[in-house]
């Protein structure tokens, strides 16, 4: 979970600075865009109606220097029936077709002429008689040699019929171009203005209008209502701007002029305000609701990826605290991905592996230093006690005391038999004591009077195990150190027992005895180089190597008195 | 393991889920985008077999569209066909929509069907014509005496107390004729009383012939004729025309259909006072789109009427007012349904 807060933090800074710039950006770069694709819509409507008015004006010009056309509009009434006259009718005719195959958007091509001729599309084409000419701007400006243009007004020239056109005039010449003949005019269908600027789109509400160079609407969708005075439109601010953009004043709309140089119109693009604001908010929505999403299912994504990579991570930290309690028993299950997680583990095991194997090691190792300590530390038979008793033995051999060599021979010889039995560290109470026993005896036989000692062990700690001589050094300080030097000899008594749970085996003498000072020093310690011998230190360190502190040796003596040594040790229980 | 899989399985399912629930939420978006705001119910007078009723659906279309409403209009086939229109209101009613507008047909005949409306809770307007409890929220029409006093302003100047003067008016007691006729009565002024007979069409240009025949066969000295709607103008024209009365007697029409102008273009008709059907059909709708979102529009729009003579039809207001334009897209929607 830990892994997971700077992970969601991350997604959620970065969803979240995604979004803020969105959403605060998008309204600026919505009415940006829409302003510059409005402007590129306007100019390119204009670019086509200029091309449509070139091509007019190329087949106007077609017309205008026709030799056909110009003959035919200065025949007089008396030469209508002639040949020529109706040759030129047909070439004109044939002309006309042509042109008006050519283009379907072209509704009618006529000529009117002075003399009272006149030819609309063609021959059989009736001109509306109550058609008043001199009404039509198109005619009075071509009349006067301008360049007539009409851009949106019923047509009503040809009998019956009312289109909608645009329509383009030109004076027509003589051919020595002194003298005005007559008039042409084309007829372009209206509605190719107004579908032009119907197929521009420019949203639900938006809108495409035309201005001519008067300010006069060539096309508006609501035409009828801006006639009619229920609508109005911004038509001056349009020609008062010029190429570009503005607000309307109530600021709903968004105005984009463009004005062409060739035909002088004004092609104005309207988007509604409100539509774009529409726009943005849905576009807003659009954002949010990614962000959202998006935050979604990063989180979740991110869940289960810190969950693969934590799971084993919390394992592996869990197992990290068994090893700190010392529990090497471990071997965690790899959770079978080739990543740094699964490498992490896999070296965790093989660490762990190493640390058993070496704990084994060092344990072996103490296992054998400690053995091989207790074996320096475990006593000899003194020399000076073993040269002595064979002394005895031959003084007593003189003075053919058999029995008693024998005896102490026999004891001897036991007491050796058990100091090089070496295999065993280990040996029963009741074997040490035993062992203590032959000892004493030898030594009651050289000391007679001098020497006495009484053995009372409690059988219940017969069986329990001790080290090996740990008794004997004991009772050999207590003869020399305590009884020997007494005058007139003293007595070591030898007691064992169950106390408080531990094994007590106590070494009274009533010798010498010690002071305070010397029995502080005795266990402080190790005075084997000093003497040469095993001492009292090497008997309790041994005691304690083995069993622990709280068991060793425990010395009572007061001078003059006698000196009692007690052996702590382990009391296994009953059962043993 | 077990219990890995199950989850992941399970963040898969969410993420589906999600993944689901995203696509519909942004479909819902953009189906917000082009859903209707509002359903409007337009029951005209008759079929769009007639230009002036055509020009107000156009108008009323081009309102619906601006807006992104929803409009559909229920035609009775004939201006006389009461009882059809009684039964397009109640279907229209079972409809539930946001507004009705209605051109009803009578003045006091369909009065059952309009209170169903009112009961319903559905708010109305009327367009063109009203009747005469007024049921509707708001009435967009021509202002018809306003109107009427223009058809005799072009006549004026040739009266005197012994001109006669004709009525071709349509359907009696329907209030549009009957203000018409109060219109010309006011504008006449003092020559009000030179009114010598009023005949009635009932919308059928074969009645308004015979009627005119008989006029004349009644006053063959008659000066003038006035007419106040488009079939009897074009039935009272024949007429006139028929009998050899062209230029004797001084017409002045109603409304705008090709052949009146046709009459006019070659002198026929002194003037044609004409409506502005397609603002009607528009503000009809804007008002009816105001009553929808639970503004309260002024009770009485006037859509206006121009007078247009000979010399001035060609004018830019008035040819776009006598030739409607319509786009391509207008005039394919008008047969098709919406």
């Amino acid at each position: 979970m830990t892994l997971l807060i700077p992970f969601l933090i991350l997604i959620v800074m970065t969803i979240a600075i995604y979004t803020v710039i969105s959403v605060s950006r998008n309204r600026e770069i919505m009415f940006r865009t829409s302003a510059d694709y409005t402007q590129q819509l306007v100019d390119m409507a204009n670019g086509e109606i200029d091309s449509y008015f070139l091509n007019m004006e190329n087949i106007a010009q077609l017309i205008m220097q026709s030799a056909d056309v110009k003959n035919y509009l200065l025949f007089r009434e008396k030469d209508k029936n002639t040949a020529d006259y109706l040759q030129c009718v047909r070439r004109v005719e044939q002309q006309f077709k042509t042109l008006r195959d050519t283009r379907n958007d072209i509704y009618n091509i006529g000529i009117i002429g002075w003399r009272g001729n006149y030819l609309i599309n063609d021959e059989a084409t009736e001109m509306n008689p109550y058609a008043d000419l001199t009404r039509q701007s198109w005619f009075q400006k071509a009349k006067s040699g301008e360049e007539g243009v009409a851009y949106s007004h019923v047509q009503n020239i040809v009998k019956d019929r009312y289109p909608w056109t645009v329509t383009l005039s030109r004076a027509v010449w003589s051919q020595t171009g002194g003298e005005e003949i007559g008039v042409l005019f084309i007829d372009m269908n209206y509605e190719t203005i107004s579908s032009l600027c119907q197929k521009i789109n420019l949203g639900k509400t938006g809108y495409v209008f035309i201005l001519d160079s008067d300010g006069k609407l060539v096309y508006h969708p609501k035409q009828q209502l801006i006639y009619g005075g229920v609508l109005k439109e911004e038509t001056i601010r349009v020609l008062e701007t010029g190429n570009g953009s503005f607000y309307s004043a109530d600021g709903q709309k968004i105005y984009t002029v463009s004005i062409s140089r060739t035909t002088g119109l004004t092609v104005v693009g309207v988007t509604k305000v409100a539509e774009l604001l529409q726009k943005s908010r849905q576009m807003k929505d659009l954002f949010l609701l990614v962000a959202v999403l998006l935050l979604s299912a990063a989180t979740l994504v991110s869940v289960l990826i810190a969950d693969r990579i934590s799971d084993p991570i919390r394992d592996l930290g869990r197992s990290m605290k068994e090893v700190e309690k010392g529990n090497f028993d471990i071997n965690l299950e790899n959770p079978g991905f080739h990543n740094v997680i699964g490498d992490l583990i896999g070296s965790f095991n093989i660490m762990i592996g190493h640390i058993r194997e070496l704990i084994q090691q060092i344990k072996d190792e103490q296992a054998e230093k400690r053995k091989s300590e207790l074996m320096a530390l475990q006593a000899q038979i003194n020399p000076h006690f073993l040269y002595n008793t064979l002394d005895s033995i031959i003084w007593m051999s003189e003075a053919k005391k058999n029995e008693e060599v024998i005896q102490m021979t026999s004891s001897l010889s036991k007491l050796l038999r058990r100091s090089i039995m070496n295999d065993r560290e280990f040996v029963t109470v009741s074997e040490e004591i035993d062992y203590v026993n032959e000892y004493l005896r030898i030594q009651k036989m050289r000391y007679y009077d001098k020497l006495d000692y009484g053995i009372q062990v409690s059988e219940r700690i017969l069986n329990v195990t001790m080290g090996k001589m740990i008794l004997q050094p004991l009772v050999e300080n207590a003869i020399y150190h305590g009884v020997k030097l007494k005058e007139g000899g003293g007595r070591i008594d030898i007691t064992g027992g169950e106390e408080e749970g531990k094994t007590v085996i106590r070494i009274r003498d009533d010798g010498v005895g010690m002071d305070a000072e010397t029995l502080k020093k005795l266990l402080l310690q190790d005075r084997t180089k000093a003497t040469g011998r095993v001492g009292v230190f090497n008997v309790n360190r041994r005691i304690q190597l083995y069993y622990g502190p709280e068991y060793g040796l425990k010395f009572e003596s007061s001078p003059g008195v006698g000196t009692t040594v007690s052996i702590l040790l382990p009391y296994p229980g009953e059962e043993e | 393991m077990k219990a890995e899989k199950v989850r992941s399985r399970l963040a898969g399912a969410l993420l589906l889920l999600l993944i689901l629930g995203s696509v519909l939420l942004i479909l819902g978006l953009l189906r917000r985008d082009t859903e209707k705001t509002c359903r409007i119910i337009y029951i005209p007078k008759r079929k769009e077999s007639n230009d002036f009723w055509s020009y107000v659906a156009a108008g009323a279309r081009t309102a619906a569209r601006e807006n992104n409403c929803s409009l559909s209009i229920m035609s009775p086939e004939k201006e006389s066909d009461i009882q059809g229109q009684k039964e397009l209101i109640l279907k229209a009613v079972a409809e539930k929509p946001d507004v009705i507008a209605l051109a009803p047909s009578s003045e006091t005949e369909i009065d059952d069907a309009i209170e169903k409306i009112r009961a319903a809770h559905i708010p109305l307007v009327y367009i063109d014509s009203e009747t005469v409890k007024d049921f509707a929220d708001v009435v967009v029409a021509t202002d018809n005496v306003t109107a009427g006093s223009k058809m005799a302003v072009p006549i004026l100047p040739y009266l005197n107390e012994s001109s006669k003067i004709g009525i071709v008016s349509h359907v009696q007691g329907v209030s549009t004729a009957e203000e018409r006729i109060e219109g010309i009565k006011k504008g006449l002024g003092r020559f009000a009383d030179r009114i010598v007979g009023t005949v009635y069409s009932n919308s059928d240009p074969e009645l308004a012939y015979r009627e005119t025949a008989r006029l004349i066969g009644e006053h063959p000295d008659l000066g003038f004729l006035l007419c106040t709607n488009e079939d009897a103008s074009t039935g009272a024209m024949k007429a006139v025309t028929d009998l050899g009365y062209a230029g004797k007697i001084r017409m002045v029409g109603f409304d705008n259909s090709m052949e009146e102008i046709e009459y006019l273009e070659r002198g026929g008709f002194e003037a044609l006072v004409v409506q502005r059907a397609y603002s009607m059909g528009y503000l009809g709708i804007e008002k009816a789109l105001d009553l929808a979102k639970g503004r309260k529009p002024i009770h009485r729009t006037d859509s206006g009427s121009s007078l247009i003579t000979q010399s001035n039809m060609y004018r830019d207001e008035n040819q776009e007012l006598l030739f409607p334009f319509y786009p391509q897209e207008y005039s394919s929607q008008a047969n098709g349904t919406e």
